[in-house]
């Protein structure tokens, strides 16, 4: 999940960076308007946090323009003002949700989660793939009944790609989604990650669930496959 | 509390009353009066007759005064009750008088007739006037209530006339509330009164509205500024803890949070300064000090952040300058100025305090060379949560309340304050203290 976060207060984007980016989201921060609409046409987001009171460009203007330029993704609004009139402002403006705050910071994970669900195909909470089970409340990963620990990033790929699986995803859209933008299309840090990830899934004798394509990318299927 | 209608009411009916029972007695008194008057009439005239007669029909009777007597009483046709003729205490004929009515008259004449003196009366008990003002009383006092009763119904509905709209003004203020104060009193049709006093109603809702508003807008300012500082102690501190950290990462967690929670607790201290100096709570420590002093003071204080800018502090306190004042509030004064000058003047620039005293009182002027303020703005930084153009936001560290609270001690001290600027080369606070602050 790719994250575009518009903070003008450093400090509150700061721990919000923080916090999602433990929580395996890509997370790209913006300081005002202007640069949230660029960031918002040149990259592909998941989900936007909004900030409602920006230098220059208000959230409102921000939430308004992008919904014109055509963006689909869900857009939560976060604000320190919480009276009706500004809620409604806001929601009127284009966006799904609106937190005040301060926040708890699972409160505004859930929400995020909440968003995600509803954007699209509608998501179940837990995924599935053979004996693989991935919760993605709690992030829990089990082969077999058997704990799998995962870094964030880890997490962030294999949500990744079992959210398209049976499908082949190429790395272009994987960087797009999993990595923000200080990704590095010169390396091979996600056949970095994608080797890492199934040292630790298939350990212990599991079958293989992460095949390669060559030349297209990944795909995750419970159905062993011929070609590698 | 009787209704005012009511009271109306009554007022309109005692005056009717008293009205109506001064014009019954006068009628009823002018009445008689002029019955009695015509009844002396007629019994003159009819004893002027009699007196005529009488001489005659002794004559005609050969001095038989008795004779005589009863010859005037059949010929006369009389109006009045009786006619008595007398020689001296004797009755020759006729009826004396008997009975004293209450008009009662009777009308008298001499009369000479055969060298003798007679005594002629005529006179009448006056019952026809008794019987006719009876008449007229009766009249009256049936008429009266009647009247009363009418005149009573018509003081009713006039008082409701009256009154109708200042019951539609109490039941229009009834309905307003804090949050429906923009709602103003609607008169279809009033008089000038009722007109002026719906007027002075509604500019005192426009004026309670408006201190609505600004209390309103206040705490949504306050409660703003208030909330970023807290959403980033909450989510500073939620973040760390969500999982385990080295030391580095914690420290550096604290210092954010014990940074803006000293944030916080400077913005409460300054909320419940105005807050208190609004209830008028505020006592005025006053006491003799060095004003001069405590400029210099202040200018200390605020060279280090200056220096880590690059603006440069200069600072003109002058000679000895004894003042009495809050010596905190003072402070307050000179180091928000200070504070304010140097956070709006950008690296290379200057800020100068000096002070100065004069013979109409003391000056301190604070000057930068700073971003300037724009004129539209100028009149306005005063206010609360005021910031000046889009430069100056929070990122800033102030939070809009220095300069109000400036201008709210130099107001304690009977001084004033004011501000003049120049977009791009700077702005000059000058406060000015009469004589004896």
């Amino acid at each position: 999940m790719r994250v575009l976060l518009v903070e003008d207060e450093t400090r509150v984007a700061g721990f919000v960076a923080r916090g999602l980016r433990e929580h395996s989201y890509a997370v790209d921060v913006a300081g005002d308007g202007d640069a949230a609409l660029y960031q918002a046409a040149v990259e592909h987001y998941d989900l936007v946090v909004l900030d409602v009171m920006l230098p220059g460009k208000s959230g409102h203007a921000v939430c308004r323009e992008l919904r014109a330029s055509g963006f689909r993704a869900p857009i939560l609004m976060l604000t320190a003002r919480d009276s009706i009139d500004d809620r409604v402002a806001g929601l009127d403006s284009g966006a799904d949700d609106y937190l005040v705050k301060p926040f708890d910071f699972k409160e505004l994970l859930a929400r995020l989660r909440a968003l995600s669900r509803r954007s699209g195909v509608p998501r179940a909470e837990m995924l599935q793939a053979a004996d693989l089970v991935v919760n993605t409340a709690s992030h829990a990963v089990t082969r077999a009944g058997r704990p799998i620990s995962l870094t964030a990033k880890e997490y962030a790929l294999l949500e990744f790609l079992l959210l398209h699986r049976e499908r082949v995803v190429g790395r272009e859209l994987i960087a797009q989604h999993v990595w923000d933008e200080s990704f590095d299309a010169f390396t091979n840090i996600i056949d970095v990650y994608v080797k890492r990830l199934r040292a630790k899934i298939e350990a212990d004798g599991g079958s293989r669930l992460i095949h390669t394509r060559r030349g297209e990318g990944y795909i995750l299927s419970a159905e062993p496959r011929g070609r590698e | 509390m009787r209704s005012l209608r009511a009271q109306l009411t009554a007022a309109y009916l005692v005056f009717f009353t008293l009205l109506f029972v001064a014009f019954g007695a006068f009628l009823y008194r002018e009445l008689a009066r002029s019955l009695t008057a015509r009844l002396d009439e007629t019994l003159a005239s009819e004893a002027d007759t009699a007196a005529v007669l009488f001489p005659d029909e002794m004559h005609e009777m050969q001095g038989d005064a008795v004779a005589a007597a009863r010859e005037v009483i059949g010929e006369l046709k009389l109006r009045g009750d009786a006619v008595v003729i007398r020689d001296g205490g004797r009755v020759l004929a006729g009826t004396d008088r008997t009975k004293a009515g209450p008009y009662d008259r009777m009308a008298v004449r001499q009369v000479e007739a055969g060298g003798r003196a007679y005594q002629l009366a005529v006179w009448s008990a006056g019952d026809e006037i008794a019987a006719e003002l009876a008449v007229v009383q009766r009249v009256i006092f049936v008429a009266l209530p009647v009247m009363l009763a009418i005149a009573a119904l018509g003081g009713y509905w006039l008082a409701a006339r009256g009154l109708r709209p200042l019951e539609s003004m109490a039941g229009q203020a009834r309905r307003i509330t804090g949050s429906t104060l923009a709602t103003r009193i609607q008169l279809d049709r009033g008089s000038a009164e009722v007109e002026e006093l719906a007027a002075v109603f509604n500019a005192l809702l426009a004026r309670l509205d408006h201190s609505f508003d600004t209390m309103r807008r206040f705490v949504a300012d306050a409660s703003h500024e208030l909330r970023t500082p807290v959403a980033v102690i909450r989510g500073e501190a939620d973040v760390a803890l969500s999982q385990q950290r080295s030391a580095g990462e914690y420290r550096e967690s604290l210092a954010i949070v014990l940074d803006e929670a000293r944030r916080v607790s400077r913005l409460i201290d300054d909320l419940l300064n105005l807050a208190r100096a609004d209830a008028g709570h505020v006592a005025l420590h006053g006491h003799s000090f060095y004003l001069n002093e405590l400029v210099a003071d202040c200018c200390k204080s605020v060279e280090s952040t200056a220096a880590a800018k690059g603006v440069a502090v200069e600072c003109l306190a002058g000679a000895d300058l004894e003042f009495t004042g809050d010596e905190a509030l003072l402070r307050r004064l000179a180091l928000n100025l200070l504070e304010n000058a140097v956070r709006y003047t950008p690296a290379g620039g200057k800020v100068s305090a000096a002070l100065e005293q004069n013979g109409s009182g003391v000056r301190l002027t604070v000057a930068d060379t700073g971003v300037g303020i724009a004129p539209e703005d100028a009149a306005r930084v005063f206010e609360r949560f005021y910031r000046a153009g889009e430069a100056r936001s929070r990122k800033d560290g102030g939070f809009g309340l220095g300069l109000a609270i400036v201008k709210w001690i130099a107001e304690a001290h009977s001084g004033t304050v004011d501000c003049a600027s120049e977009v791009g080369r700077g702005s000059k606070f000058t406060v000015t203290f009469p004589s004896e602050g």
